[in-house]
């Protein structure tokens, strides 16, 4: 189910009016029943991708398909994409069912119909009971749950989510995201998401398109944009990661100072940025042969874990450690480094 | 106590200045409206407004030109604002500012702004002069002229205050409706207008009790055409109905206060 | 929404829209100008265009009705100063003080904004009657003007005061030990100078305007430029009356511009 193409974008710019450029050259396909996260910074593109999609901004270049045809100039009605939004954008002057039947309205479907379907909806969301409600009435999570609503009603053929959980405290942030995975899950719908956080996108995502300055830095799931980042810029931007210098031989060596690792690479002998997660450095055990040491100069205690910063010849980096690991600062520690989890780019 | 009595200061001047100048004449007022031209009390100060013809017909008058005013501020208002809301151009400042400016004008000024436009030797009739050789449209001084004078500051009026809740209106609302299946048109039938509902009966409220209180205006272009603030200020200082003009200035008050509240009303409503 | 699908009708409502413009800004801006032109000419009634160029209406305005061009300045600066004292000082205490929510104090701020929501004849009309012997000496008119412009004092001011967390700064400058007096002159005024300013030019130009409730105060000695002009406009010449009717709006244009400038930068 998963390997037909269901939004094909190519070549997509968006260049404003006083030529500031949005999004270069934008390509992306995204499979029938699929979630995919459009992750990246603010600022970097990823809402105004979204609603050229949903035909909420138009594209200066580059055409959009939905399965084979081409949708690139319709208006936004005859797209059927539903579109949640992080501000809810509910209908003020209307209830609850209203509010979730008004697509049904406008498709002129009978009212027997709306009813039932309506029903049903309220009850997916778990919102029967405040269904004549006006939205003022409701606190943020049932706003979204209704918006959510409203827009399943149409049955879209392609369900787009503008940032819908960034409004909400953190606790309801938790449950709503559980609650709308599974539902992504249950329906199959064809999903594009947009976040800022990379833990909503890990958790929602079947795959994560990186997007930075309008461009789109890596697409893959998201154990590949975690442990083989494809750009420096993903690298730092998921997860916790060490940046340390260091200079390649040329003959499959990296000297970070303080080890010396084998590490086959293609780039030019010379000094390298290298990237290392935390995870990449572990306590030595006796039989390790390469190791190094390093001193305790902070360490952050989480209970089931415990951060370490520790310092080796004059680099500071990042390690976690047991929570009940002894390691007072200042005394030295014989570590590790995993070489398949250094990155240089 | 010392500390009570000083910080009283900052508050006793001006509630002094009210009792004195603002509440008691009121209450004198309303005493006056129930005196009888010889003394004595009585109802038909505020009965005659009915039953006198003279006086009903200043009142019809009042009321139907303030609706007319207002449902034709609401247009002309409504349209400018939505154009004015949803374009970007360069002059666009400059045109708010224009259309702000009769706000602040008064209204004997803007009496005479209709005076130059359509009084006996104003530029209208002496362009269809011009192009017809009659002189045409000279209405400065009838109905027509005073309602225009009324378009022409509440008319503006109008427009900045629904510009004000246009801008400040959630385009998500219509971007939403937009993409569950809503054409534009059926978008602003359907969202817009209902949502910022509120929003025009304020503008309409703010409208009529503006026109029904407008002296200034009509008093400049005074004439056969008898509205409630002129009369109420002839029976005052030409006949010298004292209890008359009294129950008139009450009637207006009245009206006017009422309307505020429900105005207050509505913007709270808005707010929840 | 950048998206623009014009169909047939929406292009004849757009042009409906930007031809209603031009036909109000039209109406509003044509008569000012013939007003200015007209002011200078030496005879105008049978044409559009005025004939000759003279000052002499001018010289005429100033002549006759110098007096209330100088009393509205002074009647006007007089109810600014008036409302920035008094206005400012009660928004102090409605907001600031341990008892800002009592219903006493509500019923206060409800009091003081009712100016506002009643007819300026009513309010001309009770003061006239309560007051016949100020009226003579035409203390009234500064009365009448105060009263009705202290509501958009004490709301720009209260707004102001009640946006940013002032309420703090004053407990705190209490706690520091500074009396009412010194908070109000020294931390808070200096504070809010800037909303102060812009209800101050708001008061000026309602005030300079000022035309319903004057007219059942004013006596032949004392009276205010709208009232001369009214006069003019009845008795006068058209000439005559645009002359006047200029020199206001040598002073009211500039004042919007002002006013317009500040509502701006009020923003930011």
């Amino acid at each position: 189910m998963k390997d037909k193409v269901h939004v094909r974008l190519r070549d997509i710019s968006k260049t404003y009016g006083d030529k500031t450029c949005a999004l270069k050259n934008i390509n992306l396909d995204v499979m029938e029943g699929e979630v995919l996260v459009l992750l990246g910074p603010s600022g970097c593109g990823k809402s105004t991708l979204l609603r050229i999609i949903g035909g909420l901004h138009s594209q200066s270049s580059g055409s959009i398909h939905f399965y084979d045809q081409e949708i690139s100039h319709l208006p936004p009605e005859k797209r059927g994409c539903g579109f949640v939004f992080q501000s809810y954008a509910l209908f003020p002057t209307m209830t609850v069912r209203e509010n979730i039947a008004f697509g049904l309205k406008i498709r002129k479907m009978p009212k027997r119909q709306i009813q039932e379907k309506v029903d049903s909806l309220l009850q997916m969301v778990n919102l029967t009971a405040l269904a004549d409600r006006k939205p003022a009435q409701l606190s943020g999570g049932e706003q979204q749950r209704v918006a959510i609503a409203r827009v399943l009603a149409i049955e879209p053929k392609v369900l787009l989510m503008d940032e819908p959980l960034t409004a909400l405290d953190a606790k309801l942030k938790e449950h709503l995201k559980i609650e709308l995975s599974s539902l992504f899950r249950r329906l199959g719908i064809t999903t594009i998401y947009v976040t800022h956080d990379q833990d909503e996108a890990m958790f929602m995502a079947d795959r994560i398109a990186i997007i930075n300055k309008g461009i789109i830095e890596q697409v893959g799931s998201p154990k590949q944009i975690y442990s083989a980042p494809a750009t420096d810029f993903v690298a730092q931007f998921i997860g916790k990661i060490n940046r340390v210098p260091g200079r390649l031989d040329g003959k499959g060596h990296l000297d970070l100072g303080f080890i010396q690792l084998d590490y086959p690479s293609a780039h030019p002998a010379g000094p390298v940025e290298s990237y290392l997660r935390p995870e990449a450095l572990n306590l030595a055990e006796e039989d390790d042969p390469v190791t190094f040491e390093a001193s305790v100069c902070q360490s952050i205690y989480l209970g089931k874990a415990q951060v370490l910063l520790v310092e080796a010849a004059g680099q500071i980096m990042q390690m976690e450690v047991d929570g009940a690991t002894a390691a007072p600062i200042g005394v030295p520690l014989r570590l590790k480094l995993d070489a398949s989890k250094v990155y240089i780019f | 106590m010392k500390k009570k009595v000083l910080s009283a200061l900052f508050i006793f001047p001006s509630a002094v200045f009210f009792a004195v100048f603002f509440i008691l004449p009121l209450v004198l007022l309303g005493g006056k409206s129930f005196q009888a031209q010889e003394g004595g009390f009585t109802f038909s100060n505020y009965t005659e407004i009915i039953t006198n013809p003279y006086y009903f017909r200043a009142l019809s008058n009042s009321i139907v030109l303030s609706l007319l005013v207002t449902l034709a501020s609401l247009l002309i208002g409504g349209v400018l604002a939505f154009f004015l809301a949803r374009s970007h151009f360069r002059l666009k400042p400059l045109l708010i500012s224009i259309l702000s400016f009769p706000v602040s004008l008064p209204g004997v000024v803007v009496g005479f702004m209709i005076i130059i436009l359509f009084g006996n030797t104003g530029i209208i009739p002496n362009l269809m002069k011009a192009l017809t050789g009659e002189k045409l449209l000279a209405i400065a001084y009838t109905k027509v002229g005073v309602f225009l004078a009324y378009i022409y500051f509440i008319g503006p009026r109008t427009a900045i205050t629904l510009y004000g809740a246009l801008v400040d209106f959630d385009t998500k609302l219509e971007e939403a409706a937009r993409t569950i299946g809503a054409t534009e048109h059926q978008t602003l039938f359907r969202i817009v207008i209902p949502t910022l509902m509120p929003s025009f009966v304020s503008a309409g409220i703010l409208a009529f009790s503006t026109a029904t209180s407008a002296f200034g205006t009509a008093f400049t272009l005074a004439n056969q055409f008898d509205i409630i603030p002129i009369v109420m200020y002839n029976e005052y200082t030409m006949s010298f109905r004292i209890g008359k003009a009294s129950a008139m200035a009450i009637v207006i008050g009245l009206m006017c206060f009422l309307l505020s509240l429900a105005y207050r009303r509505i913007m709270e409503r808005r707010n929840l | 929404m950048d998206i623009r699908q014009t169909s047939q009708f929406d292009r004849i409502l757009r042009l409906f829209a930007i031809f209603l413009i031009i036909l109000m800004l039209l109406f509003i801006v044509v008569p000012l100008i013939f007003t200015v032109l007209g002011s200078f000419s030496v005879y105008w009634s049978k044409t559009l265009y005025s004939k000759g160029v003279t000052l002499k209406w001018y010289q005429y305005i100033w002549q006759y009705y110098r007096h209330t061009i100088l009393r509205t300045f002074a009647i006007t600066s007089a109810t600014v100063l008036i409302n920035v004292l008094l206005g400012s000082m009660a928004a102090y205490k409605m907001t600031m003080t341990a008892n800002r929510n009592s219903p006493w104090i509500k019923l206060a701020e409800e009091l003081y904004t009712l100016p506002m929501a009643i007819p300026g004849i009513a309010i001309g009309l009770s003061l006239a009657q309560a007051y016949p012997h100020l009226k003579q000496i035409g203390v009234m008119i500064l009365v009448g003007h105060v009263l009705y412009t202290f509501p958009i004092m004490l709301r720009t001011v209260t707004g102001a005061l009640r946006t940013k967390n002032y309420a703090a700064i004053d407990e705190c400058a209490a706690s520091l030990g500074a009396g009412p007096f010194y908070r109000f002159f020294k931390v808070i005024f200096p504070a809010i100078r800037v909303p102060v300013i812009s209800g101050a030019i708001n008061v000026f130009m309602l005030s300079l305007g000022e035309f319903n409730i004057t007219f059942f105060l004013y006596n032949p000695f004392v009276m205010t430029l709208p009232v001369g002009m009214y006069e003019a406009y009845a008795s006068l010449r058209i000439e005559a009356g645009s002359a006047f009717t200029a020199v206001f709006l040598l002073f009211a244009i500039p004042l919007t511009i002002l006013m317009n400038k500040f509502g701006k930068s009020q923003q930011v």
